[in-house]
């Protein structure tokens, strides 16, 4: 019988794991995502309105509008004009409104991609702290948990914001600080249900010390988990800036946001219903877009919810 | 067992698939069955050999993914082609079926009592409440149930598996069903309890004379009740003929590798190979992509080129009028044990 | 019933750390209520300061906010005509201090309650609540404890109470209304969809509900305000008044304002923002009851009801109905938040005076009193309506019925 010893069974796990990871769930899952065929047109999507907030000053060169730029010929809210390149009309400033749609879309994004981020660690460090410990502290942790999803957090983040200041990271971490529980329960879901998996049994047999489970096994395979409720945050979390930018609590002026946008646009909207067109239609083919995307991941990485 | 009479419940030709993302499965394959009066049919074949989809079909239970052809004759009507409106007074009343989950099989937030006095009033619209109530306890005395009053008013988490899968043959059995379709009753049972199961059931069956269809992948139990037994493969029809003679002298090759892989605690030397137990080398085909052959000629220790090519039907073995089997070769059980042990 | 006393435990522990939290986020951020864009004088905002217990240690004002504030009065003390209505709980003392109100320089009569552990500022008048007594005044307890929001730092002529009594009548008004046409017509859809799983109708519904989800209040709002109060009016202005010149109208009135958008008061007001707040609810409950009702349909226990012949409304009536249900109820806590959030924004869009205005106006304004009362006041609804639901899923669940409690 030959003798085990601890390095050699660490790489023949990891390799196991390897192996088992990288053919039969990452790669399934991309074919099956890419046979849906609503997520692909979905992804598509996502993929042109990022490069277009990406490129948004493109537009400024494009149209020859400025963000701030107020056309004094089409001064004081003039109905969507593609002669005069105002492709969504302009608003009472005689501001280009397609041009700071690209630019509000921008801040969406980046919330997107800040905001997330922020309920990603605190949801995944919560959720695996929470099912790596076990016992009491996760009935307590689950518990608090349970109370905060029936609460609205977001009436919290506008008392927070009025109260802290609107400084555009501040809107962005406040916004993550509201969205991480959902992610902090699937974590927690799949830290415990590998835990209690075969091979971290076996690697726990074999002598490899909790670090060592923790950096090689549970961390890579808690990633794919984690992006695909990743996807499924960023709406919810655009959704968020966008309400506080209506009530004037989030971003502020020179920068905008589509929530901005459509507030100023529905405080119009008798005179010039125009104002809200525009980004009221990207807000809403981005969040269905996102939701699509989000939707078909899940789906293509746990088939048994369908 | 009288075979000579009219089938009460005859199947010709039935095919069931069911559409999946990845691809059509083909479950059943063509099955022609009867059904005969004061039987018990016993329907043997591993998981996915499509035996509970072919009954299922015929009360119109399968899942909304599947399409099937053929005919299912009750009564001279085509239960297949039924709409449900006109199949519902068939289904529960003179059709029953039985299933194989006790613990799912029953509405966790109804009491027993509405779960049985419905089975009743939907077939007896004039039956008044107390009746039918009184009914359900007779019904529930008859299968050994203690203290039926009291079980009535009980929640099905409140009583065993065992206890469940009573209450569901008494459901099954309050309207006096003609044929009775029992799904793999017992596998999720204790086997003391499988015995007690069992044994009701043999009792209602000769008490009232219906056909009872008994699926099963157990071959003792099928030795036990049965009086006639069919087995399946890969959604075919593979043998059938009376018990006593298909498990003494089976002429499909698969039936015999079934009966070597079962554990028999009184099987003789001769029969129990000298070491471990049987094993059917491979799998069951791919129902996605079926071979062109004999489905199970992939797996069989006597096939040749013929079998590959060609579906092999049903047909009646030379000389007898019960039995029937669905393959090329020819001769004796003892012949094809021969090519088995010696493919091994 | 020891159940029903755990919950009410949990209840008050819940609502003290959300007043906790409340208060102390308010007094360590930077700024405070009274330093608009023109501060008042020194002396005044002193004195505003010691009227609403801000110079108290902050351990002290939790105590005085919880079990007793502060009087109430400002200025023109003593004013023929005008009725005064001192709210001093039962240990106070009274004192007078220079004119509180930034607007008034009079005097004022100021009833304040010993904090059992901090030091009292300002001068005691000996014999001031009897002679305040004698004037006919009326004495009241007060304290959150005894159902007293105390007044507004905003606006200091206005009790929170008053806001509250006014704000959340018009916040029910089409709150509960959309919540019933979510439930009531959501439920149904999301069973038929899964009834007729993957026909057209399911898509319709499944359309709906993706519509409903994904739309947000925001641009829901002004689209309906604009579809019905601003094109369907012309329309049917031009139609009926214009070319078939069936209604008489005044020349000044322009619009039928059928639908009407703005503020003041009406049952038709509230019909948008029902609309607004409905069809979001209406897809999430849409989606989650078509994916219980087809979980439910899928299980064995509908598969026995199918072989028993019963017909298809029995089975979806009686086997599908309860399981179905309850993911849907299972959801109220959310939709608690939904609706609370929404209120904000429904709110504003059509300017109606609910208390998710009044939540926006405190939060910006650094209006705390009122702050604190429409925190307690939202997060009462919130519990109470997860009572409700507890209570319904016991009522539903005999596993949890005779099980006693869930896990």
């Amino acid at each position: 019988m030959t003798v085990l010893n601890r390095e050699r069974n660490e790489e023949a796990l990891a390799a196991a794991g390897e192996v088992l990871r990288s053919r039969s769930l990452t790669q399934l899952a991309i074919a099956r995502f890419l046979r849906n065929r609503v997520a692909v047109g979905a992804t598509l999507i996502v993929a042109v309105m990022i490069l277009m907030a990406t490129f948004a000053p493109l537009f400024e060169l494009m149209t020859g509008y400025e963000m701030d730029f107020q056309d004094r010929n089409f001064y004081s809210g003039k109905a969507p004009d593609w002669d005069a390149k105002h492709y969504f009309g302009t608003d009472q400033n005689g501001r280009d409104i397609f041009v700071r749609t690209m630019f509000g879309m921008r801040i969406s994004m980046l919330v997107a991609l800040v905001a997330a981020s922020v309920a990603l660690v605190i949801g995944v460090s919560y959720g695996a702290i929470s099912g790596l410990a076990g016992g009491l502290t996760d009935t307590i942790m689950m518990r608090i948990l349970d109370l905060l999803i029936s609460y609205p957090l977001t009436l919290i983040a506008v008392i927070a914001l009025a109260y802290f200041g609107r400084n555009i990271f501040i809107v962005f971490i406040i916004i993550g600080l509201v969205e991480w529980q959902i992610m902090a329960r699937v974590i927690r879901g799949q830290v415990i249900s590998l835990r209690n998996s075969d091979f971290i049994e076996a690697a726990r047999a074999a002598g490899v010390r909790p670090i060592g489970i923790l950096v090689r096994h549970i961390v890579p395979n808690v990633t794919g988990v984690a992006i695909v409720y990743m996807t499924l945050i960023i709406p919810e979390v655009i959704l968020v800036e966008s309400f506080l930018g209506y009530l004037g609590l989030g971003v502020q002026e020179p920068n905008t946001s589509l929530g901005v946008l459509i507030s100023e646009g529905a405080n119009a909207i008798e005179r010039k219903p125009w104002m809200t067109y525009g980004p009221g239609m990207f807000l809403v083919v981005l969040l269905l877009a996102l939701n699509f995307v989000g939707d078909g991941l899940r789906d293509a990485f746990d088939p048994k919810d369908r | 067992m009288s075979t000579s009479q009219t089938p009460v419940l005859s199947i010709k030709d039935l095919f069931i698939e069911f559409e999946t993302p990845d691809g059509a499965v083909k479950a059943v394959n063509g099955i022609n069955l009867d059904l005969f009066k004061g039987e018990v049919l016993g329907i043997v074949g591993e998981s996915g050999s499509g035996k509970s989809q072919s009954w299922m079909a015929t009360l119109g239970l399968l899942a909304e993914n599947a399409t099937t052809s053929g005919e299912v004759t009750f009564d001279g009507e085509n239960l297949l082609t039924l709409p449900p409106k006109a199949l519902n007074p068939i289904r529960g009343n003179r059709i029953a079926m039985v299933f194989q989950d006790p613990m799912t099989s029953l509405n966790p937030y109804l009491t027993i009592e509405t779960q049985m006095v419905e089975a009743l009033r939907i077939h007896n619209k004039r039956m008044s409440k107390p009746d039918a109530r009184k009914r359900c306890v007779e019904m529930l005395d008859r299968v050994a149930i203690p203290a039926a009053d009291k079980r009535l008013k009980q929640f099905p988490h409140e009583l065993s598996g065992g206890m469940r899968q009573r209450v569901m043959i008494a459901l099954a059995l309050l309207n006096d069903p003609e044929v009775l379709i029992a799904d793999e009753p017992t596998t999720a049972l204790d086997v003391t309890i499988q015995a007690e199961i069992l044994d009701i059931l043999l009792d209602l069956q000769r008490e009232r004379g219906m056909a009872v269809v008994f699926i099963t992948h157990d071959l003792g139990v099928v030795a036990e009740i049965c009086s006639r037994v069919c087995v399946m493969y890969a959604g075919r029809l593979a043998e059938i003929g009376p018990v006593q003679d298909v498990f003494t002298d089976a002429r499909h090759p698969y039936t015999l590798s079934l009966l070597k892989a079962t554990p028999r605690a009184a099987q003789s030397q001769a029969a129990q190979s000298d070491d471990a137990l049987y094993a059917i080398p491979g799998a069951p085909p791919n129902m996605r992509m079926p071979p062109p052959g004999c489905p199970f000629e992939p797996r069989c220790a006597c096939a040749d080129a013929h079998c590959r090519e060609q579906v092999p039907a049903l047909e009646p073995l030379q000389g007898s009028e019960t039995r029937l089997k669905a393959c090329f070769r020819e001769g004796s059980s003892a012949a094809l044990l021969e090519a088995l042990v010696h493919e091994r | 019933m020891s159940y029903a006393l755990q919950r009410f435990g949990q209840m008050l522990v819940i609502v003290i750390i959300a007043l906790l939290a409340v208060f102390s986020t308010q007094r360590l951020a930077p700024g405070g209520p009274f330093d608009g864009e023109r501060p008042p004088p020194p002396k005044i905002l002193e004195n505003l300061r010691a009227y609403y217990d801000m110079d108290l240690s902050m351990p002290a004002q939790f105590y005085t906010y919880l079990f007793g504030m502060a009087g109430r009065e400002i200025g023109d003390n003593g004013k023929p005509g005008k009725a005064h209505w001192f709210v001093v709980p039962s240990n106070a003392e009274i004192t007078t201090l220079g004119g509180t109100n930034d607007r008034s320089t009079a005097e004022g009569v100021f009833v304040r309650q010993f904090c059992p552990w901090d030091q009292w500022l300002g001068q005691v008048i000996p014999g001031a609540r009897e002679q305040l007594r004698e004037q006919g005044t009326v004495f009241r307890k007060c304290g959150v404890v005894r159902g007293d929001f105390g007044l507004s730092m905003a606006r200091r002529s206005i009790y929170v109470n008053d806001y509250v009594r006014d704000g959340l009548p018009a916040t029910l008004k089409y709150a509960i209304p959309s919540l019933l046409f979510a439930l009531l017509l959501g439920v149904p859809m999301g069973f038929y969809a899964a009834y007729r799983q993957n026909k057209p109708a399911d898509f319709f519904m499944i359309t709906i509900g993706m519509f409903g989800t994904v739309v947000p209040n925001l641009v829901m709002a002004p689209l309906l305000i604009f579809l019905f109060a601003v094109q369907l009016d012309s329309v049917f202005h031009w139609l009926f008044v214009e070319t078939l010149e069936w209604v008489e109208l005044g020349r000044r009135q322009r619009t039928l304002n059928w639908i009407p958008s703005g503020k003041t008061g009406g049952v038709m007001h509230y019909v948008l923002p029902t609309l607004v707040l409905g069809t979001g609810l209406l897809g999430r409950i849409v989606r989650l009851s078509r994916a219980g009702a087809l979980e439910a349909l899928r299980s064995n226990y509908v598969r026995t009801a199918r072989a028993k012949g019963l017909p298809a409304h029995v089975i979806l009536l009686r086997h599908v109905f309860k399981p179905a249900i309850l993911p849907v109820l299972t959801y109220m806590g959310p939709v608690t938040a939904f609706i609370l959030t929404g209120s904000l924004v429904i709110e504003r869009a059509f300017s109606l005076p609910g208390l998710g205005r009044q939540f926006i106006a405190a939060a910006t304004d650094r209006d705390y009193t009122l702050l604190m009362g429409t925190t307690v006041i939202l997060l009462l609804a919130i519990i109470l309506l997860n009572f409700i639901v507890d209570l319904l899923y016991t009522w539903l669940d005999p596993r949890i019925r005779r099980g006693g409690g869930r896990s």
